[in-house]
Order: C-alpha cells, then sequence, then structure tokens
C-alpha cells in the first residue's frame, strides 16, 4: 500500500436500503425444539448483521408472527439492521400464513412510498416465510397468488422455508422458485446465509438476480 | 501533442474475489486530434459472460471513432456523433452475436457510461448506471453530469445488450471548456458520488485531483488502483470499481 493518495476520506454516500421481511411460524407445532432453534437462529442474525458495516447501516427488517388464533403480529417493525434486537417467538396455535403473507405485502407497499418520498432508493424487498405445517387461514391462496404475481412483477422476491412436515406444495404456492426444506433444524445455517445474502443485496451489484451464496441449510430441493 | 491527461483503473470488488468471479467493471479511451474519447462499463453480476459484454463495447467504441476523429469538420457535428455513438454500440451487439452459440446477448449485459470531448462540443452517451461528471472552475458540486438510471430498485438498471436498449440510451450535451471529466461505474459511485448525487465528493475528489495533477499518468494510475483496492475501499462497498479522470493540459 506505498502509494495510497493522501488525504483521500472514504464514506459511504449511498443512501440505500435493503429491506427484508420474516414471517416466521408461531404455532403450536413449533413447540419444543423447533422455536428454541429458530429464536437462536434470530439471534445469529442479529450478530451477523450487525458485524458487517454494510448491512449494520443498510438492510431493514421487519419481523411478522404467525399464530395463535389465527392471529398476525409484527413482533419488530421496521428498523435498520443496526438497532435491530432478535425477539423470541412463541409457539402456540394455527398458522396463518395467508393473512402473515399479506401483511407482509402491504408493509412493503407502505414502506416503498415511505422511500419515494424520502428520495431513499432500496433493493428489491425480499419476504423469508418459514413454516412447518399447512396454511389454516381462509383464503390463503388467493393471497398466495399475489405474491407469485408480485413477485413476477419484480416488486418482491419470496423464499418459501418448510420444516419437518411442512406442507411443501402450499409452500410452494407462495413463490414462483421452488420452496426449500430446511435441514433439520439448522436454523442459525439459514439465517448466517440470510445475512451474507443480505451483504451481497446491500452491495449494489446491478443485475436481475443476485449471486448468492451457497444454500447449506436446505436439502436437495423437494 | 494531445492535449488532455487522462488516468483510468478498475478494480475487482471483494465480493468479486471471494466468488472467484473476474472483475466485470471495463474502461477505454482514447486522444486523437485533441478528441477525448472515454467510456466505461460496468457488465451485470448476474450474466454469465458480462465482463466480455463490458470489455467489447468500451474497445468498439473507441476503434469506432479513431478513423472519424481525424475528420474535424464531422466532429463538429453534433447529430453526426450522436448518430455514431448508436452505430457504435449496434457494432458491439453484433459482434457479440454468435461469438458463443450456446449464449445470447442477455449473457453479456452491461451497462455505457462515456463522453466525447472535441474542441468545441461535449457529448455524454449513457446507457444504465454508473455516472459522469464535467466540472469546471473547481465547482464539484455544480457540475454537469449524467446521472444513473435505475429502475424501480436500485438493484435494477438497463444495459446494452438488452433489446430496447435504444429507449434507454441518454445522450446530453455540455460545454466542452472542462476543466476535468470523471467517468465511474456504479461501485465507485458510493464514496466519490456526492449524497443524493448532488455531484461529486469533494472530500474523495480533491486529494485524487491534486494528486493526479501533480505526477505522471504512470504513476497516477497506480496510485489510484491502489487507493481503489484498499480496506477504506472495501468497508464500503465489495463492487467492482472504475474511476476515469481526465483533464485538460494547458
Amino acid at each position: 500500500m506505498a502509494n495510497l493518495i493522501p488525504d483521500v476520506s472514504f464514506s459511504d454516500n449511498t443512501n440505500q436500503r435493503t429491506p427484508c421481511i420474516l414471517v416466521l411460524d408461531g404455532s403450536g407445532s413449533m413447540a419444543g425444539e423447533p422455536i428454541d432453534q429458530l429464536n437462536q437462529g434470530l439471534i445469529t442474525l442479529e450478530e451477523h448483521l450487525k458485524s458487517n458495516p454494510m448491512t449494520a447501516l443498510r438492510v431493514q427488517i421487519l419481523i411478522i408472527r404467525i399464530g395463535d388464533h389465527e392471529d398476525v403480529s409484527i413482533i419488530q417493525d421496521w428498523c435498520d439492521a443496526i438497532e435491530f434486537k432478535a425477539p423470541t417467538i412463541e409457539a402456540n396455535g394455527t398458522t396463518p400464513l395467508g393473512k402473515g403473507m399479506a401483511m407482509a405485502l402491504d408493509k412493503i407497499a407502505e414502506q416503498k412510498q415511505n422511500y419515494d418520498a424520502n428520495g431513499i432508493s432500496s433493493t428489491r424487498p425480499w419476504i423469508l416465510a418459514i413454516s412447518d405445517g399447512v396454511p389454516t387461514d381462509y383464503g390463503w391462496e388467493q393471497v398466495a397468488d399475489t405474491c407469485c404475481a408480485q413477485e413476477k412483477q419484480k416488486k418482491v422476491v419470496v423464499f418459501p422455508i418448510g420444516t419437518a412436515g411442512a406442507d411443501m406444495e402450499a409452500l410452494g404456492r407462495f413463490s414462483n422458485k421452488s420452496p426449500k426444506q430446511l435441514n433439520g433444524l439448522q436454523f442459525n445455517e439459514l439465517f448466517v446465509w440470510l445475512s451474507r445474502s443480505m451483504a451481497a443485496v446491500s452491495s449494489s451489484v446491478p443485475g436481475e438476480v443476485v449471486q448468492l451464496p451457497a444454500e447449506d441449510w436446505s436439502t436437495i430441493e423437494a | 501533442m494531445d492535449n488532455w491527461k487522462v488516468i483510468a483503473t478498475a478494480v475487482r470488488g471483494t465480493s468479486h474475489l471471494e466468488q472467484n468471479i473476474p472483475c466485470q467493471d471495463a474502461f477505454s479511451w482514447t486522444v486523437e486530434n485533441d478528441i477525448l474519447i472515454a467510456v466505461v462499463s460496468d457488465g451485470a453480476g448476474s450474466a454469465q459472460k458480462s465482463e466480455i459484454g463490458a470489455d467489447v463495447v468500451t474497445k468498439t467504441i473507441i476503434n469506432h471513432f479513431i478513423p472519424l476523429s481525424s475528420d474535424p469538420t464531422k466532429m463538429s457535428d453534433s447529430d453526426f456523433i450522436k448518430q455514431e455513438i448508436t452505430n457504435a454500440i449496434e457494432k458491439a451487439r453484433e459482434s457479440l452475436v454468435g461469438l458463443n452459440e450456446s449464449l445470447s446477448l442477455h449473457d453479456y449485459y452491461a451497462t455505457v457510461v462515456g463522453c466525447i470531448i472535441t474542441p468545441t462540443l461535449g457529448i455524454f452517451f449513457h446507457i444504465g448506471d454508473g455516472l459522469g461528471a464535467a466540472v469546471y472552475d473547481n465547482d464539484w458540486i455544480a457540475c454537469d453530469m449524467t446521472l444513473p438510471e435505475n429502475g424501480e430498485f436500485s438493484d435494477q438498471t438497463y444495459f446494452y445488450t438488452q433489446d430496447n436498449w435504444q429507449q434507454h440510451l441518454r445522450v446530453t450535451e455540455f460545454d466542452a471548456n472542462v476543466q476535468y471529466l470523471i467517468l465511474m461505474s456504479d461501485g465507485a459511485m458510493s464514496f466519490a458520488a456526492a449524497k443524493q448525487l448532488k455531484g461529486l465528493e469533494p472530500k474523495f475528489i480533491v486529494p485524487v485531483t491534486r494528486y493526479l495533477e501533480q505526477h505522471s499518468e504512470q504513476q497516477g494510475n497506480i496510485a489510484l488502483q491502489e487507493t481503489l483496492d484498499s480496506p477504506q475501499s472495501y468497508s464500503i462497498t465489495s463492487d467492482d470499481k472504475t474511476l476515469l479522470w481526465a483533464t485538460r493540459l494547458t
């Protein structure tokens, strides 16, 4: 580094955000080891996002929990990764995945309006939907079709991820891509992959599809 | 003797280094009869052979204009230059067709940002992202710029090898009496462009300019490369970065 130009200052002048929503299954069947591993995975996600200066400042996270009696709630509203504190998801009740995904799409549209109003550029939002079961809410199929349509219009990228016991066919309805099956309870590996993927996306490599890290957390596609 | 000093470099970003992908940025320039022609191209991360797309378009445009530059009458006509820019890009596209039968033009997606500066005319041509700036009187903020065009999201842009490329070709004129001319790819914009793209970032470009003015082109190229390939640069972005800096010599 003997030839560095002296007195040069590097500061990040981009005003770009990489929004990411997690729709997490807090239904009764997740109780015990699965929800414990999921919650540990969220801690891993927090650590990894914060440890990378790019993701810390550019990634924005929102977390939706589905469970209880057809309940959908925002556990963590939009926040910069640097301020993200991993929540603890409780396991109890049903799996209103349609409602959860509908809320995710609404929150994405709302945030995009916010970005546009404030001159903030953003990468295409991601939604990770993680479930171990079957959607239980009425009309989930219509929401799944809407997710696919928006994905086709390149407004969102949806990653349906199922753990053991999940209805992969139903999960697959929510995206034009095949759903992924989590290896056992490798939530840690999943969230490390997510953090590294967010780093790839947030460093704004132009193009239609970002080169993502290998998915070492999933089994061979169903 | 030509009246331009030009220093340029393209460095591979750490994300491409880690994934064993080549640098997908390219640049080319020439000075012919005091006419500066310079082009920077950024290959799409998703396209298989975008580094070839970037390399081909930069070289094709330069090679296209070298013989034309010997005709000062034609090169003082902006309509002529604009038509030849289109012709050059079309030539680049045609040279890619059939290069590899298993690939299509979409596999060579790359952006284009360039300039042609004659004694009387300044012209930017631009498809996609990246940025060009014509600077006058040391005013790094109120410079004439060609800005990036992104789609709805910042990870979308436009490429010369897409089907409707001509709809995204933007050609703008500026005063030829520039003090400095800067071209850069998207990666360098993170720290070399000012916030909200209101000009260039003085904390970066002023020390760079001071150094490049005081040193030879050869030393300048080495120093600029090392500076863009430094840990400070990696901390801002892992993308490939290209910066081309030019100044008229008095």
